[in-house]
């Protein structure tokens, strides 16, 4: 029954109007409410800042941890790089070079190492650094009581430290300070790719003091490194600020301030760069294809090798058929590596026909690995008992869940698969956690994934993860001639007969066809024009040391 | 006096549900595959590794011992240390919560502030244009989801006008936009219930018998059927923004705003449990407070609701 409720005196209009003007009163009114503690601050500090001396970033995620010697992931270690310093660092050529250590001396036979310290390096709080500072700093990254997931990763090679870390002994045997400038790190075998695992936070230098008055933890009033920039304000979920370090060793750095906003989600990222509110962005492959077309962003498009490797893994202990070494490169022989680089990528990822990346030292310019040839393919999976698939139980392709490109690229795979060699795979996406705790256990037969180096080496591409020994080899491959290799290879001194060595092994691998890898990463970015001086490395940008802003448009 | 059993019988429940959910979230953390170590420790999990961060964390006892551990400390106002950022979880929701709450807030007044009007208009202009285009506007409203309407409201107003910042910013007003992002669908919600409940109110036969009586619009009439029509709307709204203030994942990520949206859902693929069961349990009790408030409400519109004896 409609109710009798017309009203003619236009009261209803009235009423609708003066509540749409209520509410958006009294919308304005929730929203003057108290502002939250420190917001204001922050809006004026950064306005009493000088134009073109503040470097807007983005943070991708909440920083993870203000404490180097927990730090793992990307984000996180590119603010950390900017308060803290340590022994040695790259330099854009991706060569190693003296940062708070001006020299050292390798003896014993390339198991010791002695550095010697700057005199003149303070940490923001004023004090000097010393030997001293290192020893702590080190042992603290490898303390059972810090508990760091990524310490022995970095360290281990030091000899004691996986006993310190275990509780077996009160300190690590072979860290030692002869003198306040004077540094003596033992190590367990001559590896000399161990000098660059020292670039890593876990080697950055903290200042004792502060992180004991703060329980031992590293937080943001304790986070004082020797760093070119000091933090000046931590606001949760919102922003870091970093502030110059004025008496920086090497000069002080000529922007005043890096503001590093969190920003969780890439769109807005970019929505905030192409307003102006950011000076860096990253881009992905879908805001790429749009960016390339734009003629106000394609100047500002920028591209950096990454020492990363995306390869498609063949676990012959979870897949019997991939014992068979006719069927894992029957399988390689039938990926269209450029097909993925152009479809997926938009041609923008260096091909992959080994496993070290471009750039990394030790990379194999010249190498050629097993070609897209569908023919011999399908040839050798017939003379291994499988023609044209089959016989072979059913496989599934896994990879990682939610992310765009990598899906697409298994979309691919699995296309390429069934084209050129008859064989159907099944796709298997699957979340983060997931995927790892499965490729631990070694059961995922065929997956696609990631490899970045942790140094710059090929022992971190070769012998960490494809040695029969390594425990990251959880695909059961084991070839005597390649481990020989890279056990010779792990400890030599001389760089050449080591890239040299390194190199066989990979040409076996590669033919072993245990990985097949497509593409090294290639990440690209967006970049304010006026922006000079900003120095790089494979790894990603180096601190912003140098950086400043063109004042002429 | 019934009204304080009626309280304590309330919480007395409320107690008994947040208990039982964090035995399920518990149990459902312990049997996802993967845990926190093997995602802290990535790809270099080799079983050496994880058996000594197991260990340090605690984490290599039975279940009931960690279970245990962990409501021991709740109980005694501990909500637990985060194993993704190794930092006590209470500080850190204590810091990012307020403003998740002025948002939820803020996406609830737009709603009552919107939807009511608009939905009193269609019911006393019922049939009328008034009416169709207050209804088409509430569906469009409850059909376009958050994450598409504030990208478009930022493409708009950020973008192209440059009123507004693309992020929060820090100014109480650019909370404007989100606002509005996060509250159009309870707005929609809310003028459909105030439309059908003021329509079924104001047909009742005292409303005729008040208007026959000579009784005027306005005043007497509409606040009589009011007190009636608007218990739908209450619980309507109540249940909309308990929701809204469990955290809005979406809006805060997309616009930058430093709330709990973010951290309560990306600990579940970092499978931080302490952090799970912290903001499930907050998200919990602040849905059954809310709800506990309408149920209050109720009783002073509507004495037949009160659950104290009128005198």
């Amino acid at each position: 029954m409609r109710a009798r409720t017309r009203s003619r005196n236009g009261f209803a209009g009235a009423a609708g109007v003066a509540g749409s003007l209520l509410g958006a009163a009294g919308l304005a009114l929730c929203l003057a409410g108290c502002d939250p503690p420190g917001k204001g601050a922050g809006a004026s500090a950064g306005a009493t800042k000088a134009p073109g001396t503040v470097l807007r970033l983005a943070q991708l995620a909440e920083p993870t941890t203000l404490d180097p010697a927990q730090v793992q992931d990307g984000p996180t270690i590119e603010l950390h790089m900017h308060v803290f310093d340590g022994l040695v660092r790259w330099t854009p050529e991706n060569k190693l070079a003296p940062a708070l250590a001006e020299k050292w001396e390798v003896g014993n036979g390339g198991k010791t190492y002695t550095f010697h310290l700057r005199p003149d390096v303070k940490f923001h709080n004023g004090r000097t650094v010393t030997a001293g500072d290192f020893v702590y700093s080190l042992t603290r990254s490898l303390s059972p009581k810090t508990a760091s997931p990524v310490a022995l990763v970095y360290l281990n090679d030091i000899v004691g430290a996986a006993e310190y870390r275990d509780g077996k002994a009160e300190s690590v045997k072979g860290i030692e300070a002869p003198d306040e400038r004077t540094l003596k790190l033992t190590i367990d075998q001559p590896k000399a790719y161990f000098l660059s695992k020292l670039t890593y936070p876990t080697a950055y230098a903290v200042c004792k003091e502060a992180v004991e008055a703060t329980g031992g933890a590293v937080t943001a009033e304790s986070m004082i490194g020797a760093g070119p920039f000091r933090l000046t304000e931590y606001r949760r979920a919102d922003r870091l600020i970093l502030d110059a370090n004025k008496e920086y060793y090497e000069g002080a750095p000529k922007l005043e301030r890096i503001e590093r906003r969190i920003l969780l989600d890439g769109g807005t990222r970019h929505d905030k760069f192409t307003a102006g509110e950011l000076d860096i962005t990253d881009v992905t492959m879908a805001s790429y294809r749009a960016d390339a077309q734009n003629p106000e962003l394609k100047p500002l498009l920028k591209q950096f090798e990454r020492p990363a490797v995306f390869y498609l893994a063949l676990n012959q202990k979870a897949y019997p058929p991939f014992k068979d070494k006719r069927v894992r490169q029957a399988f390689a022989h039938s990926i269209d590596k450029a097909e993925i680089i152009n479809t997926v990528h938009e041609g923008l990822p260096r091909r992959a026909e080994g496993i070290v990346p471009y750039g990394v030292p030790g990379h194999n310019a010249g190498f050629k690995g097993l070609p897209f040839d569908p023919e011999k393919g399908k040839k050798l999976l017939a003379e291994a008992g499988f023609p044209n698939g089959s016989g072979l139980p059913p496989l599934k392709l896994s990879f990682r869940a939610s992310v765009e490109d990598i899906r697409s690229t298994a979309l691919v795979v699995q296309g390429q698969l069934k084209s050129h060699l008859g064989v159907q795979v099944e796709l298997d996406e699957t979340e983060w956690a997931t995927f790892l705790k499965k490729r631990n256990t070694g059961e995922m037969p065929f997956y696609f994934l990631r490899w970045a180096a942790d140094y710059l080496d090929p022992q971190n591409f070769l012998s960490t993860m494809l040695h029969s020994k390594a425990p990251e080899n959880t695909l059961g491959y084991a070839n005597p001639e390649f481990d020989r290799l890279c056990d010779a290879a792990d400890v030599m001194q001389n760089e050449q007969q080591r890239f040299a060595s390194y190199g066989k092994a990979e040409a076996i691998a590669v033919d072993d066809a245990v990985w097949v890898p497509i593409f090294f990463q290639k990440d690209v970015e967006l970049w304010n024009p006026r922006l000079r001086g900003v120095e790089s490395m494979l790894m990603g940008h180096l601190p912003h040391k140098r950086t400043y802003f063109e004042s002429s448009p | 006096m019934r009204f304080l059993l009626f309280i304590l019988q309330r919480c007395a429940f409320a107690v008994a549900t947040l208990w039982l959910l964090s035995v399920i979230t518990f149990s459902m953390g312990a049997m996802a595959p993967g845990g926190p170590v093997e995602v802290m420790l990535g790809q270099h999990a080799d079983p050496a590794s994880v058996a000594r961060l197991k260990k340090e964390f605690g984490l290599d006892q039975p279940l009931p011992v960690q279970y245990g551990r962990w409501i021991s400390g709740f109980v005694r106002g501990d909500l637990g240390t985060s194993y993704r950022f190794r930092e006590p979880i209470g500080p850190m929701l204590r810091e990012r919560y307020p403003i998740t709450v002025r948002l939820a807030l803020t996406a609830g007044a737009f709603a009552v502030l919107v939807g009511a009007p608009l939905g009193l208009a269609a019911a006393l202009r019922a049939g009328s244009w008034v009416d169709r285009l207050a209804t088409t506007t509430a569906l469009t409203g409850v059909s376009i989801p958050a994450f598409v309407l504030l990208p478009l409201l930022v493409l708009l107003f950020s973008l192209q006008l440059r009123w507004t910042p693309v992020t929060y910013e820090g100014e109480w007003w650019h909370l404007a936009l989100p606002a509005v992002a996060l509250g159009s669908r309870p707005a929609a919600l809310v003028a459909r219930m105030t439309r059908a409940s003021f329509l079924e109110t104001l047909g009742q036969d005292y409303i005729r018998t008040a208007r026959a009586k000579g009784l005027s619009w306005g005043r007497t009439v509409l606040t009589h059927a009011a007190k009636n029509a608007v218990i739908p709307v209450l619980t309507v709204l109540g249940t909309s923004v308990g929701y809204m203030l469990g955290g809005s994942f979406v809006v805060e990520t997309l616009f930058g705003i430093p709330g709990i949206g973010d951290i309560s859902v990306s600990s579940i693929p970092a499978r931080d449990y302490p952090m799970i069961q912290a903001v499930t349990l907050l998200a919990a009790a602040v849905f059954i407070g809310v709800n506990l408030l309408v149920d209050i409400l109720y009783g002073f519109l509507d004495p037949r609701l009160r659950v104290a004896p009128t005198p």
